[in-house]
């Protein structure tokens, strides 16, 4: 009897099986992260140690205190006992590490802001333009601290405007699903190393009683220190920076959680390391000459011209960012000047509304 | 653009399957559809650089154009023009520098070094065999003279347009010619799964050895004396790396191929589990050893001159995959363990067991992978001379890393040799799973037939998931192949 060929089979068998093998291993994979979510990693020991360090010096001050708030260039650019000297406030250093990414830093601040305080954010540049990609120090950090990335969304619900916050929750989700890898949640399930410390530049062991960065003279920057410093080549942030990015509703969301408490937000630059593109560039240029007035744009006072705080690479400690502790008076002395020019502190810490805000109030 | 990329799984291919779609349901032409996979594939090619999309273009007319002349003279000088025309066109992109650093070594080394910049068309060594085959099978009246338009569509197919399988017009233009395509789900369901399984060689095993492997190769550049394990680490690991990177490519050819109802030849059976130099090269980038065979070997004299032949074949062989004297001595390793293998067969005879014939063969073919790798003749001979060292502990002959050898680096590089070794020793080639899938697809039981494409597609769903998320975290990684 002659055969036939066979019908071809429908394609639904093929599609279905595929579908059934991605939700599999989309699945298996989500309950492998799931299950070691909160577990310690040895990368953000020392986040949680300094901010531990620094949160314990804030609640033991009097209010009305100084806060000193933002990423590390904070923490290395900052002698905030000068600040405390000048100002006659309690002043504390809260910087830790702008890699963590704004919303955290916002959150962190919150938790510690209390009525009467000033906070001094030398915030880095990246942060005003947030707009919800997680890198690898997030992504790290929101494994070990879910509730994190939780407080962290839950900002977004206040700050952004309708269901502008979905997509970005939405993909700060996909982003962490695809990109952490297979060791790291391997690392996760392992959790510390026995015997584990933090050592090295950085730590609550590295602070001193203001929360403020030590042992960064020029003496204590080992050569490849410095050579790490000026490696970089010119960051682009004026060419990446979106005007409308989601960071600054965060600003601005952060500014009135705090009057809600009678506290108050002065923005100012961060101690960069200079380098001829950021004058002479068009866009990185126009950037940092507009910032202060952008800001004034979203209601946010801004004190300070962020050119004048770009130094030359012998000040910098092992970052673009950190300061050697001879160059971090430098700083200290611009801030105080920026934050008493026009008017004494206590004015800003009264919070006068700009003619922006009051048009957005009314 | 790279098969393994999100450009090329989530836009570039549903696009070019659209268009497929279209033709199997009829709504378009064989004719349209092949016109419509030729812009494809020109337009996959200048992705990847644009400038030199113009270089292969002209060589499909010019060769064409030769072809033609060919056919209507019969004079064998269009032939001699033709392979002139395809040897000069890579001479000049490929080995001009090196002819230039060599002539200038050898009679005026006084004078200042040629500073040429060398950058090569992306596939030219392939395409211009590809064509060198196809004038010389015009010749031998072994295929008959294709329109522009069905020989532009032999060259440039995209799956296999950069980096092989070298495919002859005898092989494909008869698919294309009569009844092309002939949808079959089972066929596309084993091209998908091949696709799939392809990516998975490179993207999870080959791209990660990359790093580890660069770095010890960087570092046997250096002065540095190297310890007595790096030697092996540096011939096992880029031997492990190109295996699964290269056959990972041919599997995604292949596959991307029977998906577009077209079978390209196969490129690799298992080449680590070869007995012998002959078993090897019968199992190793097999459409080349096949191109080597029938269009240098033998008009080189075959067996009538076979360890002479055998010797050029190899030492050619090896300059093709790259302008440098490292190149000619790795092939000319090849070429010397040819000629013993063929004497020792014809005057011994005798069979080496399997259970050393594989190891043995195994340490050769990764240890001359190292001048395959090496950046130059002085950094292989650096570390072959490292295997002197193979007894000696002394700590200071430990390097990188001091004290336990199998340290940091090397600890990671040898547990992913491991892995990768067992896969191309232990498991069946990825041809044979198809094979076998294929025949389970296309069962006269429909539900069986339906378990089975159940089950590849689940196959398909867990490897394309698992390298998505892969390729998310690692920065776009050519194909080694493509530096050829």
């Amino acid at each position: 009897m002659r055969q036939h060929p066979p019908r071809d089979p429908s394609p639904w068998p093929l599609t279905g099986g595929i579908t059934l093998g991605l939700l599999l291993a989309g699945g298996l994979w989500l309950l492998l992260l799931a299950g070691q979510l909160g577990r310690p990693h040895p990368n953000h020991q020392w986040v949680l140690e300094a901010w531990a360090h620094k949160q314990a010096r804030a609640e033991a001050l009097p209010a009305p205190r100084l806060l000193v708030a933002g990423g590390s260039s904070a923490m290395f650019g900052v002698d905030s006992s000068r600040l405390e000297a000048t100002f006659g406030r309690p002043t504390v250093n809260l910087g830790v590490n702008a890699g963590l990414g704004l919303p955290v830093i916002l959150h962190q601040t919150l938790t510690v802001a209390r009525a009467g305080d000033t906070v001094v954010m030398p915030l880095e540049y990246p942060l005003f333009g947030h707009r919800g990609e997680v890198n690898q120090v997030m992504n790290d950090y929101y494994l070990g601290q879910p509730e994190a990335l939780l407080q962290a969304w839950q900002l977004y619900r206040e700050a952004l405007p309708g269901y502008r916050w979905l997509p970005l929750i939405a993909s700060e989700a996909f982003q962490i699903v695809m990109q952490t890898s297979p060791a790291r949640v391997l690392q996760g399930y392992r959790g510390l190393p026995e015997g584990f410390r933090v050592t090295g530049t950085y730590g609550a062991h590295r602070l001193d009683g203001h929360g403020d960065q030590t042992q960064t003279s020029r003496e204590q920057r080992a050569p490849w220190m410095r050579t790490q410093a000026v490696a970089e080549a010119p960051r682009r942030y004026g060419a990446e920076h979106e005007r409308d990015a989601p960071g600054w509703a965060l600003l601005r969301h952060f500014q009135a959680r705090l009057r809600d408490r009678d506290a108050c937000l002065v923005l100012v630059p961060p101690a960069f390391l200079s380098h001829p593109a950021y004058r002479e560039d068009p866009d990185e240029r126009h950037f940092y000459a507009t910032l202060p007035e952008q800001a004034a744009r979203h209601g946010l006072t801004y004190r300070g011209a962020p050119h004048d705080f770009m130094y030359p690479p012998d000040a910098m400690f092992d970052t673009d960012y950190h300061l050697v502790d001879e160059a971090r008076q430098r700083n200290t002395r611009k801030l105080i000047e920026v934050l008493t020019a026009e008017q004494a502190l206590e004015s800003v810490v009264e919070c006068p509304r700009t003619p922006v805000e009051e048009r957005v109030a009314g | 653009m790279v098969f393994s990329s999100y450009s090329f799984l989530l836009i570039f291919l549903p696009l070019v399957l659209m268009l497929y779609a279209l033709q199997v349901h009829d709504r378009i032409s064989s004719a349209l559809l092949m016109r419509g996979l030729i812009v494809a594939s020109l337009t996959f090619y200048a992705l990847w650089d644009w400038h030199y999309l113009p270089v292969l273009v002209a060589s499909v007319v010019v060769n064409h154009a030769l072809g033609q002349r060919i056919t209507a003279s019969r004079n064998r000088a269009w032939l001699v023009l033709g392979v002139a025309f395809n040897l000069c066109l890579l001479g000049w992109f490929k080995y001009r520098l090196f002819v230039a650093e060599t002539l200038h070594r050898l009679l005026v080394p006084e004078w200042a070094a040629p500073s040429l910049q060398l950058v090569l068309p992306l596939g030219i060594s392939f395409f211009t065999f590809q064509q060198i085959a196809w004038l010389v099978d015009l010749w031998r009246r072994q295929v008959a003279l294709p329109s522009l338009t069905e020989y532009a569509f032999f060259v440039t197919f995209f799956p296999q347009l950069i980096a092989g399988p070298i495919v002859h017009a005898r092989e494909m233009l008869p698919q294309v010619r009569y009844r092309w395509p002939a949808w079959q789900l089972g066929t596309f369901a084993a091209g998908l799964a091949l696709l799939c399984l392809g990516l998975a060689k490179k993207v999870l095993i080959a791209d990660p050895l990359d790093a580890p492997v660069g770095e010890l190769y960087a570092k046997a550049a250096s002065d540095a004396p190297p310890g007595g394990e790096v030697p092996w680490l540096a011939g096992f690991g880029y031997g492990v790396q190109l295996y699964f990177d290269f056959s990972g490519y041919a599997d995604m050819a292949i596959g991307l191929g029977l998906m577009l109802g077209l079978k390209l030849p196969v490129n690799f059976a298992s080449p680590y589990k070869s007995r012998s130099p002959i078993d090897f090269w019968r199992r190793w980038h097999i459409t080349l050893s096949h191109f080597l065979r029938d269009y240098l070997y033998i008009p080189l004299g075959g067996r009538r001159r076979r360890y002479l032949a055998l010797m050029l074949t190899m030492l050619l062989g090896g300059l093709w995959h790259g302008a440098g004297w490292q190149f000619l001595l790795w092939g000319g390793l090849h070429g010397a363990a040819l000629c013993l293998a063929h004497s020792w067969a014809r005057r011994v005879g005798w069979r080496w067991p399997g259970w050393l014939a594989v190891p043995l063969m195994l340490g050769f073919v990764m240890l001359a992978w190292i001048p395959f790798r090496a950046d130059s003749v002085d950094s292989a001979l650096h570390l072959y001379q490292a295997l002197g060292n193979a007894w000696q502990w002394r700590p200071e002959l430990q390097w990188p890393h001091q004290g336990w050898p199998l340290s940091g680096l090397h600890g990671q590089l040898t547990g992913m040799v491991v892995l990768g070794l067992a896969i191309a020793l232990l498991l069946p080639s990825s041809q044979q799973w198809i094979a076998g899938w294929r025949t389970a697809m296309t069962r006269h039981d429909p539900v069986r037939a339906r378990r089975a494409l159940v089950g590849v597609g689940m196959l398909c769903g867990v490897l394309l998931f698992v390298v998505l998320k892969q390729l998310y975290a690692q920065p776009e990684q050519a194909f080694l192949y493509f530096e050829f």
